[in-house]
């Protein structure tokens, strides 16, 4: 009888040890939570949020004819791009919100792969990865002086180097931009 | 011996073929003229988030909703007529549905913060989501789509354009796969390193 009960207890123990992997291997863990952030009176605003359907149907749609793009989109999961223009009514807001976001991204285990701080920019590239392959999520935050805060989170398993082609692809300004070359992956 | 039942006649019969057909058919007519200026709820839940978040007034300029039976016949109409370029033709055979309302404002002012908020929380109950906002100065931009749309058969998208006091609310319904195509070969026509990658 014990047998059976410490039996039961160890298959109920790997079971739910399993699908707790499995539930964590199937959540974005690249996905950064930016908030909402609204447009300023007169202020610049621009916000993309590309989600997998579409990242999907664009794979489907260019897999017959354009492997070079299916090439590039494969892993992707999402992309989000957030813009915006600093006046007097959003400045410090927005400020103290990206500087709470490199916190937090210091914190959950994102690794900071490039910092560039010229003159009032100030750029931060941070990068998640499982494992010594795979990566999970890309966060770029830029802070243009007094002018513009530029956050960008690209979820999947995508290079950093291509993130300029994404940028291309999806049109997406900031991320056109972006020249990171990622130490870590030229190694591999 | 007398029986009680009557001789079939025609007449009724005859006589609702007659006036009931032609105003059934005057019906159908009707409802498919007005279908023309009935636009879908996700276009009227735009402008109304426009209307809602304004000051001053808007005027509807226009109103009009194109239906894949209308583009059906214009790609059926077009295969008679000769010199309409291949362009043409795929868009209109790809095209499902197309409806636009088009409004002028008259000193009016658009909160974009409010307008987004109440667009956004709007168009979520209906399962689209905000693919792009843009906004700048007076003018602003927002694309919708659906949360999960994944075919590229069928791909449906909201516009909202306001530039200045002139407000557009657009939707269109089409496939993609051809224009798609189209496209890469114009494209690799006009760029030929994109044909060499």
């Amino acid at each position: 009888m014990k047998n059976i009960i410490l039996q039961s207890l160890a298959v109920g123990t790997l079971c739910t040890a399993l699908s707790t992997n499995m539930l964590a291997a199937n959540t974005d863990n690249g996905a950064v939570d930016f908030g909402k952030f609204s447009p300023a009176n007169g202020a610049e605003f621009v916000e993309v949020n590309v989600n997998s359907n579409l990242i999907t149907m664009a794979l489907n749609l260019a897999k017959q004819s354009e492997p070079e793009v299916v090439e590039v989109l494969k892993g992707l999961k999402g992309v989000r791009v957030n813009v915006m223009g600093l006046t007097d009514e959003n400045r410090e807001e927005i400020q103290n919100r990206v500087t709470s976001i490199r916190k937090d991204l210091d914190t959950k285990g994102w690794e900071r792969i490039v910092t560039a701080i010229e003159k009032n920019n100030d750029v931060g590239v941070y990068m998640k990865t499982r494992g010594a392959d795979v990566v999970e999520g890309i966060v770029v935050t830029v802070m243009e002086g007094n002018k513009h805060a530029v956050l960008v989170n690209v979820i999947g398993d995508i290079r950093p180097e291509k993130l300029a082609t994404i940028g291309e692809r999806f049109n997406i300004e900031p991320l056109k931009k972006v020249k990171v070359k990622s130490a870590k992956h030229d190694e591999n | 011996m007398q029986t009680n039942q009557k001789r079939w006649s025609p007449f009724p019969w005859l006589l609702a073929f007659f006036i009931g057909g032609p105003l059934l058919l005057l019906f159908v007519i009707l409802i498919g003229i007005s279908s023309f200026f009935w636009v879908s709820p996700e276009i009227r839940t735009l402008r109304n988030a426009v209307l809602e978040n304004s000051s001053g007034q808007f005027h509807r300029k226009i109103e009009l909703n194109v239906g894949r039976a209308s583009f059906g016949l214009a790609k059926f109409a077009s295969g008679f007529i000769n010199g309409i370029p291949e362009e043409a033709r795929m868009a209109l055979s790809s095209a499902k549905g197309a409806q636009v309302s088009i409004y002028r404002g008259h000193g009016t002012f658009v909160d974009a913060r409010k307008l987004l908020a109440t667009a956004d929380q709007q168009m979520e109950k209906r399962g689209w989501y905000r693919l792009v906002g843009v906004s700048k100065d007076d003018n602003l931009l927002a694309i919708y789509t659906p949360k999960l749309m994944d075919s590229a058969n069928d791909v449906e998208a909201c516009v909202l354009v306001l530039n200045r006091e002139q407000l557009v609310c657009a939707y269109g319904r089409s496939d993609l796969q051809p224009l798609f195509k189209l496209a890469m070969q114009k494209a690799k026509m006009e760029f030929p390193e994109l044909a060499m990658q």
